[in-house]
């Protein structure tokens, strides 16, 4: 009875353990793979062009009325 | 005696429950460990990322009519940039630099591409009947695209009002490869004999987005 119940114990240390282990691991591959995520993510890229033309006043060849 | 037997129990399923988690741990320590970079195996691995990166510019950046005026008695004198062809009527502008505004995807990803003016027709030519418009052509074949790789869905090479108010979609895929990354952009003006006088401009921007 009482070799049952180290038993058990000793098992159910060792799961939590495991249990542990398996959840550091992931989240170190979650934390890659968002590494990586960031590494591959989308980027913007913005860039400006003009134009223009002058317009002349027509000034010079009308004169004022009296 | 019956917590012996309760005992029995709870040890099947803490057994089961550690096999579970045995295999648990040696899956994630497999995901792991070939995931590590540098980690060699039997035949050797050697990895690498190629940043994406989404980039484009102006190669022609200005384009200018220089000065002008409309011709006494015209209504209105109409302007193009385009290369080749009589860009100026009704008036004596010169095209200083023809072809439009030529724009390359310079980086290593397809990107969408929006334009953008800040000025309609009456804001920065004024008069009566202003125009002021623009299209998108490719410069190199099947460079502008849409999202899926087909014809794009903003037709190319017909003129639309300079669009002010929010950034048009010309290319839902905007391609980076060296034959097929280049596009312009070519605007046609009206120019009305009561226009605003003195230097009219305005500024396009071109934004893009990589997409996969």
């Amino acid at each position: 009875m009482a070799k049952l119940q180290k038993f058990v114990v000793v098992l159910l240390v060792l799961t939590i353990v495991l249990s542990a282990v398996s959840v550091v691991f992931n989240l170190i591959i979650f934390k890659m793979s968002s590494d990586n995520s960031k590494v591959l993510k989308q980027v913007s890229s913005s860039n400006s062009g003009n134009i223009g033309l002058v317009v002349e006043s027509s000034s010079s060849s009308g004169g004022s009325g009296g | 005696m019956a917590s012996s037997k309760f005992l029995s129990i709870l040890a099947v399923v803490v057994v089961i429950t550690s096999i579970f988690s045995i295999g648990l741990v040696y899956l994630s320590a497999r995901s792991l460990f070939s995931a590590i970079s540098g980690y060699a195996t039997s035949t050797g691995e050697a990895n690498l990322t190629v940043e994406s990166q989404a980039t484009i510019n102006f190669t022609t950046i200005s384009i200018s009519w220089g000065s002008g005026r409309v011709t006494p008695g015209a209504n209105g004198a109409s302007l193009s940039s385009v290369e080749g062809t009589n860009n100026v009527s009704g008036g004596n502008w010169s095209l200083i630099t023809a072809g439009g505004l030529r724009l390359v995807n310079l980086g290593n990803v397809n990107v969408t591409l929006n334009l953008s003016g800040t000025k309609t027709a009456a804001a920065m030519i004024g008069g009566t009947g202003p125009v002021y418009k623009w299209n998108v052509s490719n410069l190199e074949a099947s460079s502008c695209l849409n999202v899926t790789g087909g014809t794009d869905a903003t037709p190319l090479g017909i003129y639309y009002d300079v669009n002010t108010t929010a950034t048009a979609l010309f290319c839902g895929r905007f391609r980076y490869a060296d034959a097929s990354d280049s596009i312009m952009i070519n605007f046609n003006l009206t120019i009305p004999s009561d226009s605003i006088v003195g230097a009219l401009g305005d500024t396009i921007t071109a934004t893009a987005l990589a997409t996969t």
